[in-house]
């Protein structure tokens, strides 16, 4: 395979790829002859993944669309092969050829008639998936958390970036920035200087991530402690698998849990706190009770029950799938994220 | 929308412009408003209230609520225990604006309450803005 050349094609003349695995499972409700813009434009959109972890993925087509805007233009080239019959198949980067004939279409402020493309002539199958393998099952490695909060809080610190540019170039979430570059912030506060040379560990990161939650850090103050006390926390490990750091509002507010914690760490204090709702009757439970169970109980699910439950016709499934949807509302609607 | 509603987007636009040039000239100011428009993120919940506004300097050195309320609302009891919760929460920090805006007839109403609620939280800045709102 040759290095391709690169070139800036209008938008018109690159062919989007129906054959792309991100979009074909999609596509394939529809009659073959039929598909045009609309419906590659639909595939396109539609989430990565349908997991509950799509809802963390950085990379959603909005945010793409939104850095695009905010960066002018792409920095990465897509790239196209020239068929035997002169076509040119865009088979690497269909969502952006895609953004940028949509902001042509509307008329954005810009030149998006061309795009930055790197030309391959007449590429066999083989070199088609290894394109296509590189860019989506490898990828270039992603920096850890750390590394990009750190990065962030450098552009606004250092290179004095103002927040909202910032905000733009990283596809428009300002929370997920703020907390990031105030995440960093905090760590460097209150960790690094309990930690001897050798000692300080990124992988701490995201405790720091979660302390940025308003009803945690309130929690901590409104009991008299302090970010000090938090990261001496974090540090001794206290607080074990960082997604214990939202336990700390329910812990902190309970007196012997609270104790417990402070003594012997959260997963004690949690059990200390989880004792109270054992014993309860089911009709009389509160949602936090009931969730509480639920979570013991799926923990303790034995291979027996697993494989009795894959046999009942999707009898118990079903009130899981129903519940998940259920909790996950409102969850959302709790923590103020819709 | 309704008088009441139209009202209080007015309110939340208004404080919304104040609190960016009060607090927004070192380009790092991150805002969040809840005025309904599709797509905005809005500001996280504070105790079991949204705020209006919420907006911090990145990295944080100080914490900015801003409410709104219309005439009729001010004086309910919800509004009280909401307004407390802000100034509360807002006490723990370092430095804290709070500022209520409010149609200029509110602002003895105003007044009376912030001064009441803000009582114990002298750390907190907080301020009245009144608006004229023509229907």
């Amino acid at each position: 395979m040759t290095s391709g050349s690169f070139q800036n094609l209008p938008i018109n003349d690159v062919l989007l790829d129906t054959s792309n695995p991100r979009i074909r499972r999609f596509l394939e409700i529809y009659d073959q002859d039929k598909i045009g813009e609309n419906q590659i434009g639909l595939a396109l959109n539609a989430p990565s993944s349908d997991s509950p972890s799509a809802l963390a993925d950085t990379t959603t087509p909005q945010r793409l669309r939104e850095s695009i805007i905010a960066n002018r233009g792409i920095r990465q080239p897509v790239i196209v092969n020239k068929q035997a019959d002169g076509s040119l198949i865009c088979i690497e980067g269909n969502t952006r050829l895609w953004i940028y004939r949509d902001l042509h279409k509307k008329g954005a402020t810009g030149d998006w008639s061309k795009i930055p493309a790197l030309v391959h002539s007449g590429l066999e199958n083989e070199s088609i998936d290894a394109i296509r393998l590189q860019a989506h099952l490898v990828g270039p490695r992603p920096w850890d958390a750390y590394s990009k909060a750190r990065y962030l809080h450098d552009l606004q610190n250092k290179e004095l970036m103002p927040l909202e540019r910032i905000v733009a170039l990283c596809g428009g979430n300002q929370r997920d920035v703020t907390r990031s570059i105030q995440a960093y912030s905090d760590m460097e506060e209150f960790f690094r200087p309990l930690c001897e040379p050798g000692e300080f560990n990124t992988e701490r990161f995201s405790g720091f991530v979660e302390y940025q939650n308003p009803r945690v850090q309130e929690a901590i103050l409104t009991n008299g402690f302090s970010g000090v006390d938090f990261a001496e926390w974090v540090k001794d490990e206290r607080i074990g698998p960082l997604r214990e750091v939202r336990q700390l509002p329910a812990v902190l507010k309970d007196k012997n849990a609270r104790a417990i914690f402070l003594k012997d760490g959260m997963k004690m204090a949690v059990k200390a706190l989880d004792r109270d709702t054992e014993n309860v009757d089911l009709q009389n439970a509160t949602l936090g009770q009931l969730a509480s169970a639920l979570e013991s109980k799926a923990n303790q699910t034995s291979m027996a029950e697993l494989r009795s439950f894959k046999e009942d016709d999707g009898a118990t499934l079903r009130h899981i799938e129903a519940a998940i949807d259920a909790l996950r509302f409102l969850q959302a609607q709790i923590s103020g994220d819709v | 929308m309704s008088g009441e509603s139209e009202e209080h987007a007015l309110l939340v636009s208004r404080l919304a412009d104040f609190v960016k040039s009060q607090h927004g000239y070192g380009g790092n100011l991150a805002l969040y408003l809840d005025d309904q428009a599709r797509g905005r993120e809005r500001p996280q919940r504070i105790g079991n209230h949204l705020p209006d506004i919420y907006a911090e300097d990145v990295p944080r050195s100080f914490v900015v609520i801003g409410e709104a309320k219309t005439q009729l609302d001010l004086v309910s009891p919800r509004s009280r225990r909401q307004i407390g919760t802000f100034i509360r929460h807002l006490a723990l920090y370092d430095a804290a604006f709070f500022y209520l805006a409010v149609p200029f007839l509110a602002k003895p109403a105003a007044t009376t309450l912030v001064r009441e609620l803000g009582c114990g939280h002298e750390g907190v800045k907080m301020q009245i803005l009144t608006m004229d709102i023509d229907f």
